[in-house]
């Protein structure tokens, strides 16, 4: 049933000017002009004939201007339609249930938290009076429920009350597309409704607006309720976003922790942040303030720093002292497998005995690799110089890198050790030259891992000779990164001779001259590197090892040299968890496949996982989703056991618990082509938006373009076309036109 | 040219059309010799057939080749040229009064038309009579052509006085039993009565051998009809008043004027009745001298 009222009735008073037209008609007479006229025969037939015709058109005139008015008196009204019993009163219809069960839906912002607001309104939803006939139930972070709708309602009430959160971020997009799927396939009921119990947080809509299945479903009418708290003080959480390590997880190396800190809260919030690995602190606590949400500065970044001394899997976690809606963001934890001293070899070509030996260039790495070079001041690289000839299988076991300084030409043992160790094996090979390279042999024996072939050397070394300085360093690589604020400050070495590139296949240039001959380039090889140095390691023929850049410059490619984590890492909850363990012995074909047993910290041992090692030694969990340290072990072929760990952390968007504007929704959800969007604080607000929009309806457009049509037919019917008047006479009859 | 001292003749428009003469499109009878054949054969300057001699005729006639020829006597006959017998009847009822614009009324195009053709006439040594009626014979002036004739007309002209009423029928009834000789009578008229009857009337003139040209005489708002707000016509006969809506109506006054005039075109056309309509607002002179020209090509 429809129920009709004015948004301005007073203007109904406007409906008396309708009665105008008939009164005017009954009182005004036509006081006409009297004219001669030779003979009223004709007019006296002509009105005989028209008598009908001018009588209809008299009374349509006048219904059309009593019409006329009525119409513009009852519009400027604005007359309203409603639904009396709300949008789904006295109707069947379908729905289904999508609840939002991501982590924010967790907080605490009132009484009771936001998913238990869900679940609640869910269960009234399915058990109420205006409860649908089908239904389905979708929980966003669960398979449970992804099946066809069903009239069993106590089921789906069921399912509802034993959906659980997950720590995981809501994939809302997915769910809804799956909803519109399963509401499509019904074709019985024509009504259909997706209710969406969310707490509309931003970052589970950002991929609905680019949905196109949304603009498919016209019919279908999406119903949002609101599950935040709407008090004024709520949401009240602080909480980790992210935790970045810095560095390379090696003994001795510095690691930097930058944890993002997010304010939810409509108010400031000082917090103290601090971190600790396996359960013992290992920095002082950080005190920090956040601005209220939506200001600038409501999101900080805190670092702290951390040397390992021990190699092995390793834990630890930044926390935060809040007290807020959601304890599950104030915990962070990260797992790292810190690996041993980095292995760094320095082969050395044949020494001059002529030369100084200031300008010995293995001497220069050795002292670049490690500074200190004493055993009471640890420091993440080994190094050690190996002559050429003691180049070998075992001297580069363990290495992570191998540096060559000067080596005139090498063997095809060499070469071949050189290729395996880079394209096998992974290591970093690192050419400097010297003026006993030959050019020819490195082309010959180490083109395939080269990242360009030799050329002549050019340049005269001397102290009144000219030099070509550096004109360009590549400051966004890993190896410069940071180093200097001012590019000029890596441009200070000066090179007297070096040796020319051919031009072949560009290679990625880290350094190069004045003149643009590069200095320093790369090459990706197989599962390795092979870095050229132009010129020697050694002041012979440049400045570049006395220069400020050289140092780090080694540090940081015998650093990076070392091959990324096999086991430790950090995942988002729900995610999938690929694990490489380093070190462990594969099974040979055929034999039964290695077993990799993942117990959660805090877990007992019976509630581990056991997955199953691919031949490739990869093994992929898929149940991460609670958070947590997850350790693992594993025996292999050999015997030997390997072990390792990774954490498990909430997705850091789900830490900004701000609900998304019920218009900004709209308008996101709008371009996607979903229009009929209604948004509610809770069930029933929802429902009355849904009732006021789809079934309220103001017709005073409607109707305005009633009164613009109305108004054209009678201008036509009084204003009838008509045919020139010359054409009334024929032309031969017409004297005028005959004359 | 002098100014005319009479109210209804224009002599620098009845100038324009001296060259024009108003010819007989069939034989006429007349008594002076002029420019129109004459049913009666004699001796006139056209040849015409020879008959065979009888005892009293003229000897200038006979046939003295024929007599050689034949060895019997003929007389040459002439034919004999004549002058016309012409009579006006002009409209002079109520409804002739009417005019719209600025314009003269039907009644004053009616005689300047009629003046006009009488000098015509006259000047081609044709006799004309007058006859002005509304429901009855209000003046008639027998044939002549003298000048003295032609000012008696020019002069009942100006003193007469549009009437009243119109019967057109009963009026041209009487004037064609009333007209012994055969002759052209011109009709100047807005045609306002029964057309059956006056085209019954019509005939009647052309039973009796006489020629009919027939003016029809309206103004221009009678065949536009320009009103558009209501008005209250006025019969100009009868007085009988009448609210008209000129929006409802104009379609279909337009259609019965069109099919007034044609009917009278047509019907006008099967009697071999000249029919000529003319506008108020159409220049007389003009009008005639169209008019003329159009029918001397024909009579030729």
């Amino acid at each position: 049933m429809l129920a009709l009222w004015f948004a301005t009735p007073l203007l109904l008073i406007g409906l008396l000017a309708a009665g105008i037209p008939p009164l005017l008609h009954l009182l005004s007479r036509v006081r006409a002009q009297e004219v001669y006229f030779p003979t009223l025969r004709f007019l006296q037939r002509s009105m005989e004939k028209t008598a009908r015709r001018r009588r209809i058109q008299h009374w349509l005139l006048l219904v059309l201007r009593s019409a006329l008015l009525a119409l513009l008196a009852v519009a400027v009204a604005e007359p309203i339609s409603e639904a009396t019993g709300g949008w789904l009163a006295g109707r069947n219809y379908a729905a289904v249930v999508v609840l939002d069960n991501s982590l924010s839906m967790g907080a605490q912002d009132g009484a009771q938290s936001r998913f238990a607001r869900a679940q609640a309104q869910a269960i009234e939803l399915l058990s109420g009076d205006d409860r649908p006939s089908l239904a389905a139930v979708l929980p966003t972070n669960s398979t449970a429920g992804d099946d066809a709708l069903t009239a069993r309602l106590d089921a789906l009430r069921k399912t509802v009350s034993e959906t659980t959160l997950s720590n995981a971020r809501a994939p809302v997009a997915q769910k809804l597309a799956r909803a519109m799927d399963l509401l499509a396939g019904e074709t019985s009921l024509s009504k259909k409704a997706i209710y969406l119990f969310s707490d509309l947080q931003q970052v589970s809509f950002e991929e609905l607006a680019s949905l196109k299945a949304l603009a498919a479903h016209k019919d279908i009418h999406l119903l949002v309720v609101n599950c935040a708290s709407p008090l004024p003080t709520k949401p009240d959480n602080v909480g980790i976003a992210d935790v970045e390590i810095g560095g390379r997880p090696v003994v001795h190396e510095r690691l930097t922790f930058t944890v993002t800190l997010v304010n939810s809260s409509p108010v400031d919030r000082t917090v103290t942040v601090a971190m600790r690995v396996e359960g013992q602190p290992v920095a002082l606590p950080v005190k920090t303030t956040l601005r209220a949400a939506g200001l600038e500065g409501d999101s900080r970044t805190v670092r702290f720093f951390h040397t390992f001394g021990k190699p092995g899997p390793v834990s630890g976690e930044v926390f935060l002292d809040a007290n807020d809606d959601l304890p599950a963001d104030n915990v962070r934890r990260f797992a790292l497998d810190v690996g041993g001293r980095v292995g760094a070899i320095i082969v050395r070509g044949p020494r001059d005995p002529a030369e100084a030996p200031g300008l010995d260039a293995a001497a220069a790495l050795l002292l670049a690799a490690d500074p200190f070079g004493r055993a009471d001041r640890p420091w993440p690289v080994l190094p050690r110089v190996v002559p050429v000839e003691d180049l070998s299988t075992e001297t580069l076991a363990g290495a992570d890198i191998v540096f060559f300084t000067d080596v005139p030409a090498f063997s095809d043992a060499q070469a071949k050790l050189v290729r395996d160790f880079v394209r096998t094996t992974g290591g970093t090979a690192a050419f400097f030259l010297g003026p006993a390279v030959q050019a020819e042999n490195y082309n010959a024996r180490l083109g395939e891992i080269l990242p360009a072939e030799l050329d002549a050397p050019v340049g005269e070394v001397g102290v009144d000779l000219p030099a070509v300085a550096m004109d360009w360093v590549d400051a966004q690589h890993p190896y410069f990164e940071g180093l200097y604020a001012n590019p000029r400050d890596y441009l200070t070495a000066v090179t007297q001779r070096y040796f020319r590139l051919k031009v072949g296949v560009p290679p990625q240039v880290l350094m190069r001259l004045a003149g643009g001959a590069p200095l320093l380039v790369s090459r990706d090889a197989g599962r390795g590197r092979c870095l050229l140095c132009t010129t020697t390691a050694s002041p012979r023929w440049t400045s570049l090892p006395a220069s400020p850049v050289f140092l780090p410059m080694v540090v940081r490619m015998c650093l990076l040299a070392r091959a990324g984590e096999g086991g430790g890492g950090s995942f988002l909850a729900g995610s999938q968890v690929t694990l490489r363990p380093r070190g462990l012995a594969l099974p040979p074909d055929g034999a039964p496949a290695t077993t990799l047993r993942i117990v959660r910290e805090g877990d007992e041992a019976a509630r581990g996982y056991d997955v199953k090692l691919s031949p490739t030694g990869e093994a992929v969990f898929d149940r991460a989703d609670r958070l947590g340290v997850y350790r693992w072990q594993a025996t292999g072929a050999d015997g030997k056991s390997v072990e390792g760990c990774f954490a498990v952390n909430p997705p850091g968007a789900e830490t900004r618990l701000t609900a998304l504007p019920p218009a900004a929704l709209r308008q996101m959800l709008a371009r996607g082509g979903l229009e009929r969007v209604y948004v509610g604080d809770d069930l029933s607000g929802a429902t009355a938006a849904a009732s006021a929009d789809a079934q309220g309806r103001n017709w005073w457009d409607y109707l305005l373009a009633a009164v613009l049509v109305v108004l054209v037919v009678e201008a036509v019917v009084a204003n009838r076309v008509r045919r020139r008047d010359e054409d009334a006479v024929p032309a031969y009859l017409n004297p005028k036109i005959a004359a | 040219m002098a100014k005319s001292s009479y109210l209804y003749f224009e002599p620098e428009r009845a100038g324009k059309l001296r060259n024009l003469n108003l010819l007989a499109r069939q034989a006429v009878e007349g008594f002076i010799s002029g420019l129109h054949r004459s049913p009666h054969k004699g001796f006139s300057v056209e040849f015409s057939e020879h008959r065979e001699y009888s005892p009293g005729d003229d000897l200038r006639h006979l046939d003295w080749v024929a007599w050689g020829r034949t060895d019997r006597y003929y007389v040459k006959q002439y034919e004999q040229e004549t002058n016309l017998r012409a009579y006006i009847l002009l409209d002079v009822s109520g409804s002739m009064n009417y005019r719209h614009g600025e314009g003269p009324t039907k009644f004053q195009y009616g005689c300047f038309l009629a003046a006009c053709l009488s000098y015509l006439m006259c000047r081609q040594q044709d006799v004309v009579g007058m006859i002005a009626f509304d429901d009855r014979v209000r003046f008639h002036l027998t044939p002549g052509s003298t000048p003295a004739h032609l000012d008696r007309i020019f002069k009942h002209l100006e003193g007469v006085k549009p009437g009243k009423l119109t019967a057109i029928a009963p009026t041209f009834h009487q004037l064609a039993a009333s007209l012994a000789k055969r002759g052209l009578v011109i009709v100047i008229s807005d045609l306002y009565d029964e057309p059956s009857e006056i085209l019954r009337a019509l005939q009647h003139f052309v039973h009796k051998r006489h020629q009919i040209i027939v003016f029809h005489v309206l103004d221009p708002a009678e065949v536009e009809f320009p009103f558009r707000k209501v008005v209250s016509f006025v019969d100009m006969e009868n007085g009988q008043k009448l609210q008209v809506d000129p929006r409802y109506v104009k379609d279909a006054y337009l259609a019965e004027m069109r099919a007034f005039i044609e009917r009278y075109r047509k019907e006008c056309s099967d009697r071999k009745i000249e029919y000529a309509l003319t506008t108020t607002d159409v220049p007389y002179d003009r009008m005639l001298l169209d008019y003329l020209a159009r029918r001397k090509a024909l009579v030729r």
